[in-house]
């Protein structure tokens, strides 16, 4: 989105996208400042966001290399559906986290979702409690546009949600949200949202406090989801956007009973957005090659989810990418994207007036070509360093006033990235490198 | 009370508690105990013997650290090896911990789910556990072991002396590393263990790390009664077949002294087992009482085994199970009257382990050995001459009576508890770097002596066997077969029980035999009285061919089938030395005693090492196992027609002269390294995990195991100068 250069970016704007990216995590908001590229994935995932709104539904894989930018696009098109007026809520997987579990994984990760829950106007999450009360407002307009009474506008638009599976005490609980409204009974309030998000761990404890016999579980995450969809649009939303990130995690559950019930819920989720029986939802599931394609951990390993995601081989055949199938592969960004990247950044540090560049077009030439002999082609393949790396150097050129670019960038360090699960072990001595770039 | 300062130091509730067990003192190390662990500063090893009070010792002062600062989740882990001994110490602990208002579980295979779901939900106390319950939980609920272990204060190990040197006690090292490496903290460790030789090597083993420092409190209280017989059996011999009248001889008397009570009976081999076992069942059917003697080995089903074991714990019948000698680790049974030994034990180390399980309700421990020596003839063998199995048994009980045990072998790689450790480790934590596995269980964990490089080849055949992949961001995980293996329960137990080798001429099976000692092709082993050459040997299957071998009467007895330590031998060249009858000696192990003496007498053997009779030789090191092992290989190297037996190395058809010759030429060849000797043995096949080991690694493994260079080198130099 080079063409939006000329723009200038709000202060604010401006500091949450440099402190993030210092810190080697996406930023939430300004992401169109740094976007690169990927202009048809984004093309294909707006109509996703169209066909939600529409009342549809979509299913999509995005599957990228480790540090290829799938987590920035995720965010990228969250972002876009919260301006598209839809509920966003997004999660990353990990072992505690899964779509299917009898441990309390899969409430985790509904939970997860739940902190994350955004709206337009709440865009960094924690929003249901806004949801909730503007399903009440919008019960509240509709009340005094036909005049009939709160209570009979949130009944009727509750039985709509009472038909789907565990529907009634979600209906119920939305009720005692709305009764604690009126009765200015806060406990009674704060008991709806912890319930809404998940937050009763027992049946016990949820009926003590709000009279319901079910609670969000391990074998009801999907369901909740659905329900949340039509309850969001009840509220005046547009629809549900689900993102799931760190899909891999699935792949890397060492028990395979484990992990085939939760390639079985991707299955049921796939098929129900494909054929149509879900409505105003979308989900954007991010994970690895792995993920997908091996043959005997991967999605792939389960043959009815293989014959769904194969890749259109027609479209392979004469060459050119298929943007409608429910997998998406990014590819990573090229050496010149990334030049391009790092120019926006520039732009971003400069709040967006040319006349403020920290430094010229050669010194961004130097420094990739400094990253590239530290780290190989690693700097391209996986840029969350280097882009540290370059708003570190940005800001160290901000700060001390009478520092010149060129005598830095040879100081920069930059670290390969390496992924890991497992925390880092430091031993003082005898260390080598041999087994840093292990392959079996 | 009045004297003791550490009492005072203790929580309210736990003085209470003390005063309600109407104590009038503090035991010796229980009074010891309480600064060192209070402070929380360091390791603590409590050594003592059964009954002194070592559990207290432990959990006192650590409850009342727990008591006084509560943490935040578990605050003592608790690990042993027995599930019957968990059992046991929670209901010890349940009075003191009711008081103290602190959680207890028990957790392994048995305990209800009920129990530890209610842990699960809200982890507190004191958790008490098995290794291999303790590893489940590492790998399947590594999230949850984060929260419930963040506020750990201590770990107390139980049985320590049981550990050391094994697998098992390897696979301890690394949980307890990880769970430090889990919380990023230093846990102070405890271990009970009965009085070994060298406290320092048990501090050493208790953190390889040394990153503590290690308090040792030795109970100055040594008395522990200890009650041994050994009677002596004579086995008629005749026409090259072993008489089987006197295992009936043998089952009478077991019969008659152990019937109504319970016990542990030893023997050698299944076979031997089931034919003990069988004997005192008839014996019970025969007098129409109910049968309380049931076999316990590797073959029998784990139903069957649990069921034996629950009733040793759970019932108040007598119980007495017949075990094979291979399975130490394997019975799961508590305590019980008395040990009987029908053949002669193989280590002071399990003998002593053996006694621990008797005599623990504070009445002196029992041992009565029944030992069968052959009705000696002009042709009997130098070993049944010389009596040996009766002299092993008494040289193991002098060690054991001077409270010598045998150090674990060192420098061991352990590379089948390596591969379980690293599997656990990938399923812990998802994907890990081959860099950060080998850091955290070679660079700073129990497995020390893996470098990169072989750790590099290691997981390259793990990665081969479809054990563990590599994804395309360079992380393991783990394989298709990896998952399958970590998924059945087997997998958490770091060691097997040693298979039986089945015996096989000339299309007939022969029967089955625990061996434990190198095996090469040609070498001679004894089996149902006769002589057997090797022809092949078959790893997969642990099958060996065996062709029948001419000339000369075998010895009943080889020297059992595990390895003897060279202190033993040495013991028993002191014993034969000495001439000093023992007291516990019935009146026939009395005159196989003399026999002895009088057979070791007539040939010189306290001055000359080798003897030639006919056109064979017999060399007698007094040595382990390990250096006659290593020795036998060299001189077959060499190709000479080597066997050994129980610590005696015969050779055919050579003269003294012939043999000084061979190994001056073997002294003066290049030394080779014990790996270079394992390639020799047809079977490297020995811990659990050893087949997914390339051979290289797993000789490695085995030649440490089984081979002393060193030790050969140097007695060879010794025999150079004196035959």
């Amino acid at each position: 989105m080079a063409s939006d250069q000329a723009q200038r970016i709000r202060p604010r704007e401006r500091d949450t996208i440099i402190q993030s990216l210092r810190a080697g995590v996406t930023p939430r908001t300004g992401l169109q400042h740094i976007q690169v590229g990927r202009v048809r994935e984004v093309e294909a995932l707006l109509k996703d966001i169209e066909r939600i709104s529409d009342g549809g539904s979509s299913f999509r894989l995005v599957i990228g290399e480790f540090g290829s930018g799938k987590t920035f696009f995720l965010q990228l098109i969250r972002n876009i559906a919260l301006e598209k007026g839809l509920v966003a809520i997004h999660a990353d997987l990990s072992p505690d986290r899964r779509l299917h579990a009898t441990g309390g994984q899969a409430r985790n990760l509904y939970a997860e979702l739940m902190r994350n829950i955004s709206t337009r106007t709440k865009p960094e999450g924690n929003a249901m409690s806004s949801v909730v009360e503007r399903f009440i407002t919008e019960a509240r307009k509709q009340a005094d546009k036909e005049s009939l009474t709160v209570d009979m506008v949130i009944s009727n638009r509750l039985i709509t949600l009472s038909e789907l599976v565990g529907g009634y005490d979600f209906a119920h609980v939305v009720g005692a949200y709305w009764k604690g409204h009126e009765q200015d009974d806060e406990q009674l309030k704060s008991d709806a949202l912890r319930w809404l998000r998940a937050e009763f761990t027992t049946k016990t404890d949820a009926r003590n406090a709000l009279g319901v016999r079910t609670i969000i579980d391990d074998f009801n995450l999907y369901d909740s989801l659905k329900l949340l969809s039509l309850f969001v649009r009840q509220a005046g939303y547009n629809g549900l956007l689900v993102n799931l990130d760190e899909m891999v995690n699935l792949y890397k559950l060492s028990n395979q009973t484990a992990r085939v019930s939760n390639y079985e819920q991707i299955l049921r989720i796939l098929n129900d957005c494909l054929q149509g029986s879900a409505q105003h939802i979308g989900f954007i599931m991010g994970g690895t090659p792995d993920f997908l394609f091996d043959p005997r951990k991967g999605l792939y390993s389960y043959e009815a989810l293989q014959s769904r995601l194969a890749e259109n081989a027609f479209a392979k055949k004469v060459g050119v990418v298929d943007y409608t199938s429910p997998t998406l592969h990014l590819a990573n960004l090229a050496p010149e994207e990334l030049l391009i990247l790092l120019r926006n950044l520039r732009h971003v540090f400069a709040s967006g007036d040319p006349s403020k560049y920290l430094v010229p077009d050669e010194a961004l030439t130097l420094f990739l070509a400094h990253c590239s002999q530290r780290i190989g082609d690693a700097y391209f393949r996986t840029p969350r360093n280097t882009i540290k790396a370059f708003v570190d150097l940005l800001s160290t050129l901000e700060q001390g006033k009478g520092l010149v670019w060129s005598q830095l960038i040879d100081q920069v360090q930059v670290k390969e990235e390496i992924s890991t699960d497992m925390p880092e072990i430091s031993i003082e001595e005898n260390e080598t490198d041999e087994l840093v770039k292990f392959s079996i | 009370m009045g004297e003791s300062s550490g009492f005072y130091k203790l929580h309210p509730g736990i003085q209470k508690w003390i005063w309600n067990q109407r104590w009038t003192a503090l035991r010796d190390i229980q009074e010891r105990s309480i600064e060192p662990i209070l402070s929380a500063d360091r390791d603590v090893v409590i050594s003592a013997s059964t009954a002194a009070g070592k559990t207290e010792a432990a959990f006192l002062p650590a409850c009342s650290r727990i008591v006084d600062r509560p943490p935040n989740g578990i605050g003592v882990l608790y690990i042993s090896p027995l599930k019957a001994l968990i059992n046991d110490q929670y209901r010890r602990l349940q009075s003191l911990c009711d008081i103290l208002n602190l959680q207890v579980t028990p957790w392994h295979g048995d305990v209800l789910q009920s129990k530890k779901d209610k842990q699960k939900k809200k982890p507190g106390g004191i958790l008490l556990i098995t290794p291999e319950s303790l590893e489940s939980l590492l790998l399947s609920n590594a999230g949850w072991c984060q929260q419930a272990f963040k506020g750990l204060c201590y770990v107390i190990v139980d049985e320590f002396h049981a550990f050391i040197g094994t697998e098992r006690g390897c696979q301890l090292q690394s949980l307890m590393h990880r769970i430090e490496f889990l919380i990023q903290r230093i846990i102070p460790r405890i271990a009970l263990s009965a009085t070994l030789g060298d406290m320092e090597n048990i501090a050493q083993y208790l953190r390889p790390s040394k990153k503590l420092p290690c308090e040792i409190i030795e109970s100055t209280s040594l008395r522990s009664d200890l009650k041994i017989q050994l009677r002596g059996y004579v086995s008629q011999f005749l026409d090259d077949k072993e008489e089987t009248t006197v295992i009936d001889e043998i089952t009478d008397d077991l019969y008659r002294i152990l019937r109504g009570k319970s016990h542990l009976i030893f023997a050698n081999s299944r076979a031997k087992t089931e034919l003990v076992a069988s004997k005192l069942a008839e014996r019970c059917e025969r007098d129409g009482v109910l049968n309380e003697f049931f076999p316990h080995h590797g073959s029998l089903s784990k139903e069957f085994r649990e069921s034996l074991e629950k009733r040793f714990q759970e019932t108040k019948l007598p119980t007495s199970a017949i075990c094979t000698m291979t399975l130490e680790l394997g019975i799961d049974i508590g305590s019980v009257d008395s040990i009987a030994q029908v053949t002669a034990p193989h280590s002071v180390t399990s003998l002593r382990q053996r006694l621990g399980r008797s005599g623990r309700r504070g009445d002196a421990a029992v041992l009565r050995m029944f030992i069968a020596e052959r009705e000696l003839s002009d042709k009997s063998h130098l070993i049944d001459r010389l009596r040996m199995e009766t002299f092993q048994c008494i040289a193991m009980v002098n060690l054991l009576l001077k409270k010598w045990y045998e150090p674990p072998v060192s420098n061991q790689y352990h590379l089948s508890t390596l591969v379980q450790q690293t599997l656990s480790v990938i399923a812990q934590y998802g994907g890990v770097r081959a860099n950060q596995l080998w850091s955290l269980l070679c660079g700073t964990g129990p497995f020390s002596l893996i470098d990169q490089t072989s750790y590099g080849n290691f997981l390259r055949t793990l990665g081969q066997k479809g054990m563990i992949t590599q994804t395309q961001d360079g992380q393991l995980v783990l394989g298709h077969k990896g998952e399958n293996l970590i998924d059945h329960f087997t997998f958490l137990c770091a060691f097997n029980t040693p298979e039986e080798y089945r015996l096989e001429s000339n299309g007939h099976v022969l029967g089955s035999l625990p061996i434990d000692k190198p095996l090469m092709i040609d070498q001679m082993i004894i089996f149902a009285g006769k002589k057997w050459k090797v022809t092949s040997v078959d790893p997969k299957k642990k099958l060996i061919m065996l062709q029948p071998a001419p000339g000369g009467h075998p010895p009943k007895f080889d020297g059992a089938a595990q390895t003897v330590h060279n202190i033993v031998r040495q013991e028993m060249l002191s014993v034969y030395r000495q001439g000093t009858i023992p007291a516990y000696l019935d009146k026939v192990a009395k005159e196989f005693f003399e026999e002895g003496i009088e057979c070791f007498n007539a040939l010189h053997l306290d001055k000359s090492p080798a003897i030639q009779i006919g056109s064979t030789i017999y060399i007698l090191p007094w040595l382990g196992d390990r250096i006659t092992s290593t020795q036998n290989v060299l001189l077959r190297k060499e190709g000479l027609k080597a066997n050994s037996y129980c610590g005696i190395i015969e050779v055919e058809g050579i003269s003294i002269k012939g043999f000084h010759d061979a190994i001056g030429s073997i002294l003066n060849g290049p030394k080779p390294s014990p790996a270079d000797l394992a390639m020799e043995i047809q079977d490297t096949f020995v811990e659990k995990h050893d087949w997914m080991l390339s051979k290289e690694m797993r000789e490695l493994g085995y030649g440490a195991r089984f081979f002393d260079i060193d030790g050969a080198w140097k007695w060879m130099s010794v025999m150079m100068k004196s035959i």
